[in-house]
């Protein structure tokens, strides 16, 4: 019966409800927990779990979501870095940022490790070096505004900058780059889309 | 009555204000030029005025003196419209301003960490700082003071070592630890 419950399941993913709460009858949850302040989108992604796969289908390569909320640092400036590390492998990743001057890459070589050690800890992936950075995003953090005095007792207000960065690790090498586009190419498109073209309301 | 003598190059806004009281003067003065609309008029009142009107004072003064700051503001540099976001991204995201990957990235051969090919290796610097601090420190103990430093040369000796023929005339310090693999013996 416990089989046939499971398999009478979807092919979709279901969001795991139970352990956040810590027990399975909602009357039963008198909330006397001290959770954490309220777990963002990006933690619970962790979270899902889907259903075993079939014997046929192809391997589901391990997925690892990591971020780091309030770094005190620009979202502008450290988008640069999120950039630079995209679609790289781990190793390459961790190589870049060692040697990068700026104030983020200190936080994103310490979120990329600690990514990997959950990973390999957690996630049940085999290899350390072999993931590869899926995504890498930069958020705002809260921003708070503060008095900045200057001469002759005129004053500005300035914002402290802080901002979040979120990281998605995938096993396996990295995808190969996409070839950019030519202009040949767009070329190309624009006249097939000049000839996809149709008359409307007419014979 | 006042007598108008236009000096040769008056400031503009003089010169203006001029010509239109010279203007108002003549269609007062000649109405049947311009069509008979004011009635017949006679000299209502007459005052002794001076020859001509004063003239401006330091004419050719001012026109060399730099424009002062209310002029200079009208001139300065400002945006003329809100730069938009699709304008601003092109700039900030151009391939210029991208970080760009290293190629110089290379493994110590020593102790397996990640160096830059023309920079000394990070870990392995550390390490030999460390030591010389300590190396440092013996001889800091030695000398008991600042500007004590011996004329001779030193020596580092480490446990089980006994100091050679060469070692004569020269200060040694002792290190209570086994040699490290990296400082090699003379």
């Amino acid at each position: 019966a416990g089989g046939a419950w499971v398999r009478g399941l979807l092919g979709w993913a279901r969001p795991e409800r139970w352990l956040a709460s810590g027990s399975v009858f909602p009357l039963a949850c008198i909330h006397t927990s001290t959770s954490l302040q309220k777990l963002g989108k990006w933690e619970k992604k962790n979270r899902i779990v889907y259903p075993p796969q079939l014997p046929g289908e192809p391997r589901r390569p391990a997925e690892i979501y990591h971020c780091r909320r309030e770094i005190k640092y620009s979202k502008d400036k450290m988008w640069y870095l999120a950039k630079l590390i995209k679609g790289m492998s781990i190793d390459q990743a961790l190589a870049q940022l060692e040697f990068n001057d700026k104030k983020g890459a200190k936080v994103i070589k310490e979120v990329l490790l600690e990514a990997q050690e959950m990973a390999v800890r957690n996630h049940n992936v085999e290899f350390k070096s072999n993931l590869h950075i899926a995504e890498s995003l930069t958020g705002r953090g809260r921003y708070v505004k503060r008095i900045r005095y200057h001469g002759k007792g005129m004053f500005g207000i300035m914002k402290i900058v802080r901002c979040h960065y979120f990281v998605k690790l995938v096993e396996g090498p990295p995808p190969p780059p996409e070839p950019r586009k030519t202009g040949f190419d767009q070329a190309k498109e624009y006249v097939q889309q000049l000839r996809n073209r149709t008359l409307v309301h007419t014979l | 009555m006042a007598v108008v003598v236009l000096r040769s190059a008056p400031l503009p806004r003089l010169r203006a204000l001029l010509q239109r009281c010279w203007g108002r003067l003549q269609r007062g003065l000649l109405p049947a030029v311009c069509g008979a609309q004011s009635p017949p008029w006679g000299p209502a009142l007459a005052v002794q005025a001076p020859a001509c009107l004063p003239e401006p004072a330091e004419d050719t003064g001012e026109s060399n003196e730099v424009p002062s700051l209310f002029d200079s503001i009208l001139w300065m540099a400002a945006p003329k419209k809100r730069r938009t976001i699709e304008v601003n991204r092109c700039r900030r995201r151009n391939p210029h301003k991208l970080i760009k990957v290293k190629r110089n990235i290379d493994v110590c051969p020593e102790c397996g960490n990640l160096k830059q090919k023309h920079v000394l290796c990070g870990y392995c610097y550390a390490k030999v700082k460390a030591e010389t601090q300590l190396i440092r420190k013996e001889m800091g103990k030695m000398e008991g003071g600042p500007f004590n430093a011996p004329t001779i040369e030193t020596v580092v000796l480490y446990d089980g070592e006994k100091p050679t023929e060469k070692d004569e005339g020269k200060r040694i310090i002792e290190r209570a630890r086994k040699r490290p693999p990296w400082f090699i013996q003379n």
